[in-house]
């Protein structure tokens, strides 16, 4: 906080900023000139500004995620420094800082749709594909905090944050129908959407999805089924249907969202019959919460609330010599948050949380359909608690600390502490320096731990929860008002990391076990400017190093990253454009063969003006026709999976 | 509500004992809900003052009545900082406060500031609003360039403000060159 001698205090503001309620007709009576020279004591005392969050914060915008025509989640956050994606034809899966092992079930990051936890505990995965239950139409900002999170949120959250907050009735103002299609996938998708703020205040949001794709017919390679390649017809469709609601008043909002997602199975993966034919995996989310946030005590105690209520249900089949093989995984989970923030002691933010999470249910089952009776079945239930607390300590003008740790206990890996540390320095007004540290735990989720068939895959009870370290140096520095640059320095170490091996008493099937210490290092440098015009870029070049401390290399850890976004109006009547160039170096195999890197590029035009309340969006994906492939896992047949060509979509959006 | 205020005086009082604060922090609770709320943020008396000033500097054409209709679209950030505006005069009309929720309520007023939440609405507000003799207001970034006329930005700590000439005058609005002379940049 400034002190009142460094700040140009106006004879009449003085009495205006003491006695705040009261001075507003004072206030009022202020000429213009006497007003552009007011200071503003602080712009909000819990939104914070980005140089001030112990943290890298990236957020993408509504407007966004229009002028870019994203439809998932991963073509988001691909647009982010760091973040590479992988595609099996089945999930989209996120990498961050050079790890993304192929055949993990993006584990290490945490998602929520406005706080509210979306990763399952069965699988303890979250969809950032078409399996996000939430279309992104629906969504306001994606706000990611790159690096562990765990000294706050806990589980999962070892690479980074990604919370979506949704857009409101009031902002939705009416109804809205949105229609979709895509090229050569045949894809397409439809919305209805209604918003309003009731005339009790009440605010309200009501929205249903639905989207079919027929797939493209695929050239797989079977070649390590002893088959070789074949031409795969009609098997990779994809069926999704989303709901979601939001009602809210004063502080209290109530969310429902419900997505519903099948993928059919062209690859035949986790070495099914091949070629495969029917073969699918589904996954039902149902995500409720009741959320609280108020400020007492003159706006210097702000509390918040949850109750949650989440459900995951999974469903596949996959064929072995001929018969259909049914595999479910069902988690129910039930729990209570409850965070206070409050800054009523001078330079201070103090934080203090606890969460409580009952995982009431955690079944897996596995049926060999032309048998009676399942063939697996695994039942689980458990608890997760922590307890969280936060400073920020404002030691000077241009100095503050963050400490923060939050204790976690369930009844896998037991108690675990996840400190956290960070010193910001503002150098000048233009230019921060953080220096952080956060530790995160993750414990081994039910299929890690507990699947076992005898046939695919041998349980491992007691498997140990892991450990990421991550050190980080992080500059932002404004250039210009419209014009900003970062630069952050990295280094992580991953602990007991939990990954596929091979049985040691059989010596035959695979099994999760606490694979050897992982260290990474690495460089992330992006830059954000936007013009008068209307005009905006933002970019970013990323390197690390990644390695197995004996030397062995990752898969799939593209050492490279590069990000270009340009968006700009265009001279020809309300037409926006939207360019997005991507490079990923090349990644390596399961096999250790190399992948070529590429470049995508990626084209979206926008038109809002020619008629009132309709929007057309058109756009190409993959404009050049890049032929490129990402690395299959060791429970597919095929080390490399060929990734779309180019594709065309239209979308129109109607205001009503 | 006096009460309240003379619990946070003694608590100011009770300065560094930690015990003594604890106790005042669990009775402050109490106090709730007459003290949610009573102490805005000073952004936005700052941002109300010059909205106030705004409408000084605006000529609107002689079809607007007696009555200014001022506006809020959107969650109101401005809390009572604008509620002490209301009933005061601009020239020899009387300004009127509203807070509207949807654009379609828009109609009736001839001030309309857009608040940040649901500024990706702007262009619906000036298509609805195209034509009459309205000022629109927001503090957005990119606002004033999408055609809203007066566009508030912080810079500094300080609040500063861009105008969109033509946009005020395809809304049959003058606005006087002083307010024209302060902002930062004119869009003509």
């Amino acid at each position: 906080m400034a002190t009142p001698s460094s700040i140009p205090f106006t004879v009449g503001l003085i009495l205006a900023f003491a006695l705040p309620a009261q001075a507003a007709t004072e206030l009022a009576e202020l000429n213009l000139e006497q007003l552009l020279e007011a200071t503003v004591t602080s712009a909000s005392k819990y939104e914070q500004k980005q140089s001030e969050v112990a943290a890298s914060v990236s957020i993408i915008t509504r407007d966004e995620i229009k002028a870019f025509g994203w439809r998932t989640l991963d073509q988001a956050l691909a647009s982010l420094p760091g973040i590479h994606t992988t595609y099996d034809r089945q999930y989209s899966y996120l990498g961050a800082r050079g790890f993304g092992l192929p055949g993990d079930f993006n584990t290490r990051v945490l998602l929520a749709i406005n706080g509210n936890r979306v990763n399952d505990l069965v699988y303890d995965g979250a969809g950032f594909g078409r399996d996000f239950p939430l279309d992104l139409d629906l969504i306001e900002r994606i706000e990611f905090v790159a690096g562990p999170g765990g000294a706050v949120y806990g589980q999962n959250a070892m690479f980074g944050v990604v919370n979506v907050i949704t857009r409101t009735g009031a902002q939705v103002d009416g109804g809205e129908l949105s229609a979709g299609w895509q090229s050569p996938q045949s894809l397409g998708e439809g919305r209805i959407s209604w918003g309003k703020v009731l005339n009790n205040g009440v605010d309200v949001l009501v929205s249903a999805s639905g989207m079919h794709a027929r797939g493209e017919d695929l050239l797989m390679d079977f070649s390590a089924a002893g088959s070789g390649e074949s031409l795969v017809v009609g098997q990779d469709g994809e069926k999704d249907k989303e709901i979601f609601t939001r009602v809210s008043r004063g502080p209290w909002a109530l969310d429902f969202a419900y997505g519903d997602r099948r993928k059919d199975d062209p690859t035949a993966a986790y070495n099914s019959d091949v070629p495969p034919t029917g073969q699918f995996e589904r996954d039902i989310y149902t995500l409720t919460q009741l959320h609280y946030q108020d400020n007492f005590v003159g706006n210097t105690l702000n509390v918040l609330g949850r109750l949650f209520l989440g459900q995951e249900r999974f469903d596949s089949i996959f064929t072995y010599t001929g018969k259909p093989n049914y595999t479910t995984g069902a988690s129910n989970w039930r729990g209570a948050e409850l965070r206070s923030l409050y800054s009523g002691f001078t330079d201070h933010k103090l934080m203090l949380g606890l969460e409580y999470q009952d995982n009431a249910r955690i079944d897996q089952t596995n049926d060999d359909r032309t048998t009676l009776g399942l063939d697996t079945e695994i039942k689980d239930s458990g608890y997760r608690a922590g307890v969280y607390a936060q400073d920020e300590w404002r030691l000077s003008d241009a100095w503050s600390t963050t400490l923060g740790m939050r204790v976690d206990r369930n009844d896998i890996t037991g108690t675990k502490l996840s400190p956290r540390a960070g010193l910001i320095w503002q150098t000048t007004p233009a230019t921060t320096l953080k220096a952080l540290y956060g530790q995160a735990h993750r414990a081994p989720n039910a299929y890690e731990r507990l699947y076992g068939d005898g046939s695919s895959q041998i349980a491992n009870p007691a498997l140990k929860g892991e450990t990421i370290d991550t050190t980080e140096l992080v500059m932002d520095h404004r250039l210009a008002r419209d014009f900003s640059v970062r630069a952050s320095i990295y280094h992580w170490s991953m602990q007991d990391i939990i990954t596929l091996g091979i049985d040691p008493v059989g010596g035959i099937l695979p099994q999760y076990q606490s694979g050897n210490k992982i260290k990474a290092d690495g460089v992330e440098l992006s830059a954000d400017k936007r013009w008068g015009w209307g005009g905006r870029t933002r970019g970013s070049v990323s390197y690390q190093e990644i390695a197995y401390v004996d030397g062995v290399d990752l898969p799939n850890a593209p050492q490279w990253l590069g990000k270009l976004l340009f968006s700009s109006p265009l001279p020809w009547e309300g037409l926006r454009l939207g360019y997005e160039l991507q490079y990923d170096a090349s990644r390596k195999a399961i096999d250790n063969s190399s992948l070529d890197g590429y470049w995508l590029s990626h084209l979206t035009l926008l038109a809002d003006k020619w008629a009132t309340g309709m929007e057309v969006s058109l756009g190409l994906r993959n404009l050049f026709n890049q032929h490129y492939q990402h690395p299959g896992a060791d429970s597919n047949w095929q080390t490399r999976l060929d990734q779309d060509g180019r594709s065309a979509w239209l979308k129109m959006d109607y205001r009503f | 509500m006096s009460s309240c205020r003379h619990h946070f005086s003694t608590w100011r009082k009770a300065g560094r004992n930690t015990g003594l604060r604890l106790i005042f922090w669990v009775l402050g609770l109490l106090c709730y809900p007459s003290w949610a709320h009573a102490e805005t943020l000073a952004e936005y008396q700052i941002k109300a003052a010059f909205l106030y000033n705004f409408l000084a500097f605006t000529e609107w054409p002689a079809e607007v009545g007696n009555t200014i209709n001022l506006c809020v679209y959107g969650p109101d950030p401005f809390g009572e900082n604008l509620d002490k505006i209301q009933g005061k005069s601009v020239g020899a009309r009387n300004l009127a406060v509203k807070r509207v929720n949807s654009v379609d309520g828009l109609q009736s007023c001839q001030v309309v500031f857009i608040t940040h939440p649901v500024i990706g609405n702007l262009r619906r507000v000036l298509d609805n609003l195209s034509d009459k003799p309205v000022l629109t207001v927001a503090d957005s970034q990119d606002a004033a360039l999408q055609g809203v006329a007066l566009n508030m930005s912080m810079d500094q700590n300080k609040v500063t403000f861009e105008a969109n000439l033509a946009a005020a005058r395809s809304n049959r609005l003058n606005l006087s060159s002083k307010l024209l002379r302060l902002a930062t940049k004119v869009i003509q």
